[in-house]
């Protein structure tokens, strides 16, 4: 190998590492997920309505959080794996029921995607609330051609379970305590 | 709001009036919409309000342009790395080209000259209609992580919004020199000129604000709050409002000259792509997660029609009948 293959071997190397953080790719995946509650809608959005608390989410082990439930607010979470991503929250309606958020900080090994917004809403339902959970977000690796782990698949696998753990321990919650 | 010049006027009206004649005396507009899990692109009867033709593409298709003349339309796959070439007179996918990176934002001049940006890179391509996508395009260098691109009507100057360097490039279409780079807001995607083209109007998804350039100075007169997460931008005809889709709250802000900041429009989930037609009485607005498109009246400012359109729509254009 010439010196100068090297270089540029080298050089390629340090352009890869030097990805920028949060980049997110061209084509967004989604997830929707929805769980009725034997439960009316306020006591639904009780559960619910503080950003800073996501002692609800079986998903979530830990929740550090600014800003209360101000558009701008930051939550900083800490999965079943241990690993850390923190959230911004971007609209809250308590009229509504529903609020709106966004990653600001990705960690694939948290979850296997590289950027995503989502909305969960509390609505009436019969004599209960149905709870509507839903993301946008984008693959891992947003080159076009990611490892199997950081692919299209492998995120939306990852956030809708996250989504469908999330709802059911909500349930679970809000049913269990009469 | 400084960048309303012409509301009241009696140039608008006169506008107005050649607009409403112009569009009468043309072919038919049709609106198509384009969906990127259907990958399909999908023609509406602007009338009905009916599905018409749908064309078959390959996976992923993101971003949408015509050529000046409507008889074709121009598809990018940016995970493909490809460009569909497709009949709308012959519904069918003419020919695909293979480019560079991963091309998202299109434009094509009256020649054939296809601009496309590499959404993992930071440069643009430029096609001359000869090559066929035989010869290797011409590079030209902008910020990192450009989006959408916007070709002026005179074809002279092609603006690019670099997502990732927070700024507009601004080519030469000439000599593709890149004449200036403007400083905007948080992650610019989407843009819209004004039909006088003296005013740009940059979508800044992550700072939640529209950017106004003044095109002769090429630089950024006023900043304006939109909402969250703007991913579309159109201009009425008589340029006196500009709607901005915000992704994450699901509405459409209508931004305008003097009056008090509106509530926005709702529409459904996460919507995108936006455009008005030419008379200026309707705003079609592509949604995304609802996989539906939004028909807004432009008079009431309500959204009066929801069409279901296949999955994941994310541009809308309105062409006239060649």
């Amino acid at each position: 190998m010439t010196l100068f293959a090297r270089v540029m071997g080298v050089l390629a190397l340090w352009i890869g590492a030097t990805a920028p953080a949060l980049a997110h790719g061209p084509t967004p995946q989604k997830a929707e997920e929805k769980i009725t509650i034997a439960a009316p809608p306020a006591k639904v959005w009780a559960a619910l309505k503080e950003f800073a608390d996501v002692s609800w989410n079986p998903g979530i082990t830990k929740t550090e959080a600014t800003g209360g439930n101000d558009s701008g607010a930051s939550r900083s979470i800490t999965l079943k794996n241990g690993k850390v991503l923190v959230e911004g929250l971007d609209e809250y309606s308590a009229d509504t029921m529903s609020y709106g958020y966004r990653l600001s900080t990705e960690n694939l090994e948290a979850l296997p995607v590289s950027f995503y917004s989502a909305t969960i809403a509390v609505t009436p339902s019969g004599d209960g609330s149905e709870v509507t959970w839903i993301g946008r977000f984008y693959r891992g690796d947003t080159s076009n051609f990611p490892p199997e782990n950081l692919n299209d698949e492998a995120a939306v696998k990852a956030m809708t379970e996250f989504l469908q753990e999330g709802l059911k321990g909500l349930k679970a919650k809000v049913e269990g305590s009469g | 709001m400084r960048f309303l010049c012409l509301r009241g006027s009696a140039v608008a009206a006169m506008l107005v009036t050649w607009l409403a004649f112009a569009s009468a005396s043309l072919g038919a507009e049709k609106l198509y919409v384009l969906s990127q899990t259907g990958a399909k692109l999908t023609e509406i009867d602007l009338a009905t309000h009916q599905l018409g033709a749908s064309v078959a593409l390959e996976k992923a298709p993101a971003a949408l342009t015509f050529s000046r003349d409507s008889k074709l339309a121009y598809v990018t796959h940016p995970d493909l790395g490809k460009i569909s070439v497709v009949s709308l007179g012959g519904q069918r996918v003419l020919r695909t080209i293979s480019v560079p990176g991963s091309p998202f934002g299109i434009a094509v001049a009256g020649n054939g000259r296809i601009y496309v940006a590499d959404w993992n890179g930071a440069d643009v391509a430029v096609l001359e209609p000869s090559d066929n996508g035989a010869t290797q395009p011409r590079i030209v260098k902008v910020g990192r992580a450009p989006a959408h691109v916007l070709l002026t009507p005179d074809e002279t100057t092609l603006f690019v919004a670099n997502r990732e360097s927070d700024s507009v490039s601004v080519i030469r279409a000439s000599d593709l020199e890149v004449v200036a780079t403007i400083a905007v807001g948080r992650a610019p995607f989407a843009m819209a000129l004004s039909p006088d083209a003296k005013r740009l109007y940059v979508g800044n998804v992550q700072g939640g604000s529209v950017s106004v350039i003044d095109t002769a100075a090429l630089a950024v007169v006023e900043t304006i709050k939109s909402g969250a997460m703007p991913y579309g931008a159109a201009v009425t005809p008589d340029g006196a409002r500009v709607l901005v889709t915000n992704q994450q709250s699901s509405t459409v802000a209508v931004l305008e000259a003097g009056g008090a900041p509106r509530p926005g429009v709702r529409v459904g989930g996460y919507p995108e792509g936006i455009v008005i037609d030419a008379s200026g009485h309707f705003a079609y607005v592509a949604n995304w997660f609802s996989d539906d498109v939004s028909v807004l009246d432009l008079a009431s400012l309500k959204e009066i029609r929801r069409i279901k359109c296949p999955g994941g729509p994310r541009s809308v254009v309105i062409a006239r009948d060649p």
